[in-house]
């Protein structure tokens, strides 16, 4: 069943008097349950295009629909509200709410969507139970390594049952112990809640691990 | 799909993002608790001299209310002498005023104080010595001597009477206790009328133009100067042990003494320099607000829209797993808010000591007492004090203030893009 589907994206970047192509016309399509990895170089659009998807950024052409719902169209307040109930992110680095523990910051999109205490607590509680980081809840970020606080934002992106997790290099700044760790979980997260995972990466260990590869070059679609 | 954030939450992350840069915070902070002690000191020190001053005026013959004639509020003349005064007292006597209340007739005149080649121009204020004590200070004030203590039958036969001077008369004519001046009134044919006066004791007052200015004598004694006859009675004046029951006392006399020709009149009333000065204090006061107020507003202005830009990829990742722009701008604006709101507690606490040390023990002034005196009829030690209005003007600016400081990093807050936020790191 297909998810995502872009059609003929495409995203300039102005750049002084420059326009900048980062997407040249991508057409892809994404299917539910899928393990899949938006590869290629430094500056081939792959962040770009998982931007655009998560509706952080707007592209110039083309359209990007989440099951049959059109997400050009959206307004900023719906993006937000998009990105809150549809949307789970793993960022690179520095994804936690400094301030918050890695139980508070599990709960943080919850308590957003306005579940009340208990049941965000119990249900934050055994998804990190599930991922094995449970030890960790009372911990702050400046606590946790690299690897753990990736593991937390991770659980962060899937507690609230997003339809697809959008993944940017999430494995960039770990050792190859964490980062098989991360993908390990990721992977059984995939299959156990059903959730969709795309990531942006040029980290071999990802590819290796992803179901489907589709490689960018210069902002155009090298192969699916 | 309707967003409910928890308000607990929303104070929880704003709370600990204050103290992330504890230094900065702590700098803020201190920003706001000497803004706040530099304020409500000097709103202490300015109600303190107030105090004072109005206190002085009292104590020193003013009163809290007085009964004077009709029409003196308009022409302020001294001759003007009540109707019927007795009359007046014994319905004064009989109303139902409340506790504490204690009055006395006076009879006031301008005079010439003279001994050989000497003069000082004066108020002479014809008191009853023993109701006159709980509508004045002067008895208190007194240094030397006997307050109107009667002359010896062979004076009195002289037709000298007592009088009670201010020590500044007493070292400018070079006298003691017990020695002679010559008081001088214009009586009311219009002539000038003389008469030995015995000092029979001097005080020193708070202010140095109450002891230049002011001689007691007793109102008959007076009396009998002017017109030949005792019964001359230029105002009731009431002394009160408690000044929150002004307006109420003021209400009774003006309901009892419906039927004579008076006006009953509070303090800020006789004295309009009072009434001004409270004025000019109050507009003086909020002038000194605003302007600590802005300068601790472009203080906290600066800290957090620093601490907003250093969190600019922090921010783009809130607002990028959904976090509602009203939830952002709530949080930084709520920053901005207890970072003041703990200063001016902290400010307000010690404030609120220094305060109440020196109402107890006073500020001495005595370097500048003189000019201030001169000035103001004030008094050389202040004694500083604080209602809650001042607290709750303090108060009420500081939110106002951290409103402005907190509201433009706020807004910017908000309009970070997410996608461009997430380039800074």
């Amino acid at each position: 069943m297909e998810l995502i589907r872009v059609n003929h994206l495409k995203k300039d970047y102005q750049q002084g008097v420059l326009k900048i192509p980062a997407v040249r016309g991508v057409s892809f399509s994404i299917q539910k349950g899928d393990f899949a990895a938006l590869v290629g170089p430094s500056g081939s659009g792959k962040t770009t295009l998982l931007n655009m998807i998560g509706v952080l950024d707007t592209p110039d052409e083309g359209e990007i629909f989440l099951e049959d719902q059109c997400l050009n169209t959206l307004k900023e307040k719906e993006k937000t509200r998009f990105r809150l109930y549809h949307i789970g992110f793993v960022f690179q680095f520095y994804n936690l709410i400094p301030v918050f523990t890695a139980l508070e910051n599990v709960e943080y999109t919850l308590m957003l969507q306005g579940m009340d205490k208990k049941t965000r607590q119990e249900k934050a509680l055994s998804l990190m139970s599930e991922m094995r980081i449970e030890e960790l809840k009372n911990r702050f970020p400046r606590e946790l390594s690299g690897g753990q606080q990736q593991r937390v934002a991770v659980v962060r992106a899937l507690v609230s049952n997003p339809k697809v997790v959008l993944a940017d290099e999430p494995t960039a700044n770990l050792d190859s112990e964490s980062a098989d760790i991360l993908l390990d979980i990721m992977q059984e997260m995939a299959v156990k809640k059903e959730t969709t995972f795309l990531f942006s990466t040029h980290d071999k260990r990802v590819m290796d691990r992803a179901k489907r590869l589709i490689r960018l070059r210069d902002g155009r679609l090298e192969e699916n | 799909m309707k967003q409910r954030f928890s308000f607990a939450v929303l104070f929880r992350l704003a709370w600990r993002n204050i103290w992330r840069q504890k230094k900065r915070s702590l700098m803020i902070l201190s920003s706001a608790a000497v803004g706040m002690i530099g304020i409500l000191f000097t709103m202490g020190f300015l109600n303190g001299i107030l105090n004072g001053m109005i206190q002085s005026g009292i104590d020193s013959g003013l009163g809290y209310i007085q009964i004077r004639p009709s029409g003196y509020a308009e022409k302020r003349k001294n001759g003007m002498f009540l109707e019927k005064p007795f009359e007046i007292e014994n319905k004064v006597k009989n109303a139902h005023l409340p506790a504490g209340v204690s009055f006395s007739l006076r009879m006031e005149r301008e005079a010439m104080l003279k001994l050989d080649n000497k003069s000082q121009g004066v108020t002479v204020l014809g008191v009853e010595p023993e109701t006159e004590l709980g509508v004045s200070s002067f008895h208190e004030w007194l240094k030397g001597g006997t307050f109107l203590t009667d002359v010896s039958e062979r004076e009195r036969e002289l037709g000298i009477i007592p009088c009670l001077i201010g020590e500044y008369n007493l070292k400018k004519f070079e006298i003691e206790v017990g020695d002679f001046l010559i008081l001088t009134i214009s009586d009311q044919m219009g002539s000038s009328s003389s008469v030995r006066v015995k000092v029979t004791g001097y005080f020193q007052s708070p202010a140095e133009p109450i002891d230049k200015f002011s001689v007691l004598v007793k109102r008959k004694d007076l009396s009998n100067l002017f017109s030949g006859k005792s019964d001359r009675v230029s105002y009731l004046v009431f002394g009160l042990e408690n000044q929150k029951i002004e307006s109420k006392v003021l209400q009774i006399l003006k309901q009892t003494l419906t039927e004579f020709q008076v006006a009953v009149m509070g303090y800020d009333e006789m004295e309009p320099a009072i009434s001004r000065m409270i004025e000019m204090y109050d507009q003086f006061s909020y002038i000194f607000y605003l302007i600590l107020m802005l300068g601790f507003g472009l203080i906290l202005f600066d800290t957090v829209f620093m601490s907003v830009i250093e969190r600019t990829y922090e921010i783009g990742i809130l607002r990028s797993i959904g976090t509602p722009s009203g939830f952002v701008f709530s949080m930084v604006l709520l920053e901005a808010f207890f970072l003041t709101l703990i200063g001016v507690f902290i400010g307000g606490v010690l404030s609120s000591g220094i305060i109440f040390y020196y109402e107890y023990h006073g500020i001495s002034l005595s370097f500048f007492a003189k000019g201030m005196e001169l000035m103001a009829k004030s008094a050389s030690t202040i004694y500083p004090s604080l209602d809650i209005k001042n607290f709750v003007n303090a108060l009420i600016l500081s939110v106002i203030a951290s409103f402005f400081a907190g509201f433009f990093p706020a807004w910017k807050s908000i309009r970070i893009k997410p996608v461009k936020a997430l380039l800074h790191q």
